[in-house]
């Protein structure tokens, strides 16, 4: 199968090179006139003649058409289109800005564009993007506009509630996802465990959610990609945009350099939760965070361009007397655009991002700290082959040092012993090529493959066991236990314990069987080699990433979609159906009573299992006019299976298929804006999911005194089904084109009719009456909010 | 040697188990969570026969006198007892044959006057209920005197349990305290893990209208099933169960079905040598 996909890959390649004469390029990048910001995903047709290019994420595009007079129209969604009538009898570099349809502080959210007919054609499918503007007229909790909440409205993305900090995609795991800011890799992407996300969205230029179909320059995650991509800052004049709300405030600094040929972005973002700490609570308790976005760019000449961009984040929570807790995400990145041609455009990028997190806990007296740092060097090229063809390949490598922690005793008279938990280090290494081919004028192909490599490294030492099992199941008493260690094995600095590799091919196919509609399908493969291993609802900063090695394997996805899509009534209109089936090898479950918490032996703790998911998706969309918005509806279902294997006995729920923690039948959002007046914007999103899969007691028995509790099986039963209604609404007081200051006020309700959605259900004694009650935790009822922006 | 490391938390204070509980706080205290008490309907579970078996011999004693419970599994939120009546119930010694039948006293009690206790020996319980045979067999364990009952002086109230293992052979042991302020009893267990034939401690930490009250401390021999067992059976049974704790689930003890293997019993069958001791909290 894999040489076959290898072999139609390489043999299509050659054609084209055959074929391509007399053709001319124009090349260059497609900007906004007003600040200089270089658009991704813009649009430039060749009108008359089915031909086109789009600009990738540094704004660049390449088209390739034979000598000739044509006219060039360039467009981006939001935007005024710019025609250009070109004689095409050599190469051309053409750089073209384009001005906002409409001036106003932030752009119309979903306007299409006339090029908007592209998306139809092109083999791109599981695939949704937001623009920042987009994320901000969403109503959010508190009045923070959030980028991960805002993907929750797509069809497929789910999260595990309120105060949960990941997201689920297409019925896949949280730490599944890859998440990407300028190319580095974000650990853990919340602040206030799950309150707001990382994101400052006056930072941010776009968002892409490939739920399927990912690309091959694309590694790592079984599930999907989340990649953000940070504004390049202003390179025509100084801006300054900021806002105050309910949870915190921002401030954004945006100005050229060197004369037109940088600029930069600072942006800078801080709670100050901590003035409200007190008044809900006696004690004096703290919770805050804060972080900053940085990004520079330099234009050395027309072929050679520098970023630099970073984030520092950080979170801090103190409650007194009993916790306090420190963690945080940095990155920093440095890349270096080049185009060797005007048809081969490279990135190169050097990559350090570092994920840092501690705790001290006053009661017990101990101190836990952990950080993971990953170091990125990665080499990216796109080819531009012909105008029916663009290549894309390139090669990445990350090296891993783990630190899973150190538990130190704080007092002298502390229970907790010292214990340094095992670093790990790893490398990740990827190859790849991929193409996007215009067959005919009906069919279009993209595909491509990866090669990936992950090496386990030393120094460290394994634990040998007992018939190589590091889990033994015990008969009698029906339950899993530790193997028996024999010995131990060391590893020197850099030696390799442990690799793997595999092949992921990747393929997406078109048919356009008219200007509106079309069918897609596609197929890829993903290897993740490193596991978030959580036996708590909701990912959380404690729990511990563990990458393959001896005693865990990669998980392997194989992901295969159809999806039908349409759009309607000259355009007013979209309709995206899709269809997946998704399967997961070697997905982990802990076993039951597992003591996952800073467990230096984790394969004592877990079983090697599978998953697999199926769904389809709906999405219909409003994209133009005073109204728009979308209509989201899922159908799916999300379970694995964890047989006892070597280990020995029927493994989890006795080996049968089970409810992943993350499976949700239904799954509703809407999400609608409507321009009440030229000041007033009102925004409103409903939210239905079937409840999540939890385990409850079936009954109690009395032993020794004891009351003892039985269990179902894992998943078995649900938390009543989540819904809720957020309203907002936008006031800009003053449009006055003249003066640079504006302004907008923005109020919102959360969860306007107050449903106490269960966070979660568990069982207590009554103090009082002694009988055994179900308690519901829920997390925020009707929550109003206010914030106000402000740009000059 | 196995590794017992996780098992050790049970007896220091739940140490670095509460992490999450921990954590889970501080997300409630964070979000400002609320929670209210609410009606939800429970998949209600097979019923089971339920085999609290525990032959306790104390040391210096005969050891002759003997009870077992047996009962049927409840609802989750039901606190009527189910005493089961009219069942069968013998303990052979399995090294000389010896057989004593247990009498019904017709409340869930089974009762004799006749058990013979031998260190080390082998014994099988055999339960006859509802047509269906469960039958377990386990091995009398030896315990140690209880060397010394101190409180700690400090900030925290404890009082610590002194013992000495035996030497030579992996052991392992558990103690309960009953308290009258407590409506169950506190158990924990203890392995003799890197300590072979060294002083071993347990603590029980005491709430403040223990002080000026009597506990009752008893100090039990037991074997290594039975120490994974009771481990768990601790784990679970600590009253609130928060969903950011580790997903529990069903525990089964040794006492299997013969005839039916699906419908197996819960409980356990265990028999120790045991010290029993009471101290003023002062």
């Amino acid at each position: 199968m894999n040489r076959i996909l290898l072999l139609i890959l390489f043999s299509s390649f050659c054609i084209p090179v055959l074929v391509a004469q007399n053709n001319y390029t124009i090349s260059g990048t497609i900007k906004d006139i007003q600040n200089g910001e270089t658009f991704i995903g813009a649009t430039v047709f060749i009108e008359g003649v089915n031909k086109g290019a789009v600009t990738n994420e540094y704004g660049f595009y390449s088209l390739t058409a034979p000598e000739g007079e044509y006219t060039l129209v360039f467009s981006y969604i939001g935007y005024g289109e710019v025609r250009r009538v070109t004689k095409l009898d050599k190469d051309i570099q053409m750089d073209v800005e384009l001005g906002s349809a409409v001036k106003e502080l932030v752009e119309v959210v979903v306007k299409a564009s006339a090029s908007e007919e592209s998306a139809i054609q092109k083999p791109e499918m599981g695939v949704n993007k937001l623009s920042a503007a987009a994320i901000k007229k969403v109503p959010v909790v508190m009045g923070e506009s959030d980028l991960v909440k805002s993907i929750q409205l797509l069809p497929g993305v789910t999260n595990a509630g309120e105060g949960a900090a990941g997201f689920n995609v297409r019925g896949g795991a949280e730490d599944q996802n890859l998440v990407l800011l300028d190319e580095a890799i974000i650990f853990n992407g919340a602040h206030l465990f799950g309150l707001v996300s990382i994101f400052n969205t006056d930072a941010i230029k776009d968002i892409k959610l490939y739920k399927g179909g990912v690309p091959a320059r694309f590694g790592g995650r079984a599930s999907s990609v989340l990649d953000v991509r940070q504004k390049d800052g202003n390179s025509k004049e100084l801006e300054v945009n900021g806002g105050l709300g309910l949870v915190s405030s921002r401030l954004t600094l945006q100005a050229p350099l060197f004369k037109d040929k940088g600029s930069f972005l600072v942006a800078g973002r801080t709670s100050y939760a901590q003035i409200f700490m007190p008044l809900i609570f006696d004690e004096d308790n703290t919770a805050n965070f804060y972080d900053l976005n940085l990004k520079a760019n330099y234009k050395i000449n027309q072929n050679n361009r520098i970023y630099l961009s970073g984030y520092l984040g950080n979170d801090r929570l103190d409650i007194e007397d009993l916790f306090q807790n420190n963690y945080g995400n940095t990155s920093i990145n440095l890349r270096w655009n080049h185009l060797f041609s005007d048809k081969l455009f490279s990135n190169l990028s050097l990559i350090y991002s570092n994920y840092d997190y501690q705790q001290e806990i006053l009661v017990n007296n101990s101190q836990w700290q952990y950080d993971i740092d990953n170091y990125n060097l990665k080499y990216d090229f796109k080819y531009y082959l012909t105008d029916k063809m663009k290549l894309s390949f390139g090669a990445s490598t990350i090296y891993y040092d783990f630190n899973p922690g150190v538990i130190t005793p704080t007092t002298d008279d502390s229970n907790i012993p010292l214990r340094t938990l095992d670093k790990k280090y790893a490398l990740e290494s990827g190859i790849y090529i991929g193409s996007e081919h215009t067959l005919t004028d009906k069919w279009s192909v993209s595909y491509g493959a990866r090669l990936s490599h992950f090496a386990r490294l030393g120094d460290q030492t394994i634990n040998l066991y007992e018939n190589n099992s590091p889990l033994v199941y015990n008969d009698e008493l029906g339950i899993y236990e530790e193997g028996r260690v024999i010995g131990q094995e060391s590893f020197g600095e850099g030696e390799v314990i442990e690799q793997y590799a595999n092949i992921e091919p990747r393929i997406a196919l078109s048919y356009q069987l008219n200007t509106n509609t079309s069918f897609k399908a596609s197929y890829n493969k993903m290897s993740q080699y490193l596991h978030l291993i959580s036996n708590t609802a909701s990912a959380s900063p404690t729990d511990v990433w563990v990458p393959s090695g001896t005693f865990i394997k990669p998980q392997l996805a194989n992901q295969y979609a159809i999806g039908f899509f349409k759009n309607l009534y000259d355009n007013n209109y979209s309709l995206e159906v899709e269809s997946y089936f998704k399967t997961v090898d070697n997905r982990l479950d802990y076993i039951n009573s597992a003591d996952l918490v800073a467990q230096n032996t984790i394969e004592t703790e877990i079983l090697t299992g599978e998953s697999r998911s199926y769904g389809v998706e709906f999405l219909l969309k409003k994209n133009k006019g005073s109204f728009t918005g979308w209509l989201a509806y899922t159908l799916s279902k999300s379970e694995q299976r964890t047989p006892g294997g070597e280990a020995g006995g029927l493994g989890i729920n006795n080996g049968n298929w089970y409810n992943t923690a993350y499976d949700r039948t239904h799954d509703i959002s809407i999400a609608g804006n409507y321009q009440l007046t030229e000041k007033w914007n009102i925004g409103a999103n409903f939210i239905f999911q079937t409840g999540r899969p939890v385990t409850y007691p079936s009954g109690q028995f009395q032993y020794q005194g004891l009351s003892v509790p039985i269990y179902t099986d894992r998943n078995e039963e649900r938390l009543p089904a989540y819904h809720r209604l957020d309203v907002s609404a936008t006031y800009q007081p003053r449009k006055n084109n003249d003066k640079k200051w504006q302004s907008e006020w923005v109020f919102g309700i959360y969860n306007i009719y107050n449903r106490t959605n269960a966070q979660s259900i568990s069982f207590e004694q009554n103090r009082e009456t002694g009988q055994t009650e179900a308690v519901k935790t829920y997390i925020f009822g009707i929550l109003p909010s206010i914030a106000y922006n402000f740009k000059f | 040697m196995m590794k017992r490391q996780k098992r050790k938390y049970i007896m220091q204070n739940n140490g670095v188990m509460s992490y999450n509980w921990l954590f889970a706080l501080v997300i409630l205290c964070l979000l400002s969570a609320c929670t209210e008490v609410v009606d939800i309907e429970l998949i209600e579970g097979k019923e089971r026969l339920v085999v609290d078996a525990a032959i306790n011999w104390e040391k210096n004693t005969d050891g002759n006198e003997q009870s077992i419970y047996l009962s049927t599994s409840l609802g989750f939120f039901e606190q009527t007892s189910s005493p089961v009546i009219g069942a069968i119930v013998t303990i052979v010694n399995n090294e000389n044959g010896v057989s004593v039948v247990f009498q019904d006293e017709n409340n869930g009690a089974y009762t004799t006057d006749t058990f013979v206790p031998v260190l080390d020996a082998s014994y099988t319980l055999t339960i006859v209920y509802n047509g269906e045979t469960y039958m377990a067999t386990e091995k009398l364990k030896q315990v140690t005197p209880i060397k010394s009952i101190t409180k700690e002086e400090g900030v925290r109230r404890r009082v610590n349990i002194l013992f000495d293992d035996i030497e030579g052979e992996e052991n392992y042991y558990m103690r309960k305290v009953t308290s009258s302020y407590k409506q169950q009893p506190s158990l924990a267990v203890k392995s003799d893990e890197n300590k072979d034939g060294l002083e071993l401690q347990t603590a029980y930490g005491y709430d403040e209208e223990e002080v000026n009250t009597t506990i009752g401390i008893t100090l039990y021999g037991i074997s290594r099933p039975y120490f994974e067992y009771m481990s768990l059976i601790i784990d679970q049974s600590r009253g609130d169960i928060s969903p950011f704790d580790v997903t529990p689930s069903e525990v089964r003890g040794n006492c299997t079905n013969i005839d039916n293997e699906d419908n197996y019993a819960l409980g356990y069958f265990s028999l120790s040598e045991v010290v029993v001791q009471d101290f003023l909290i002062f």
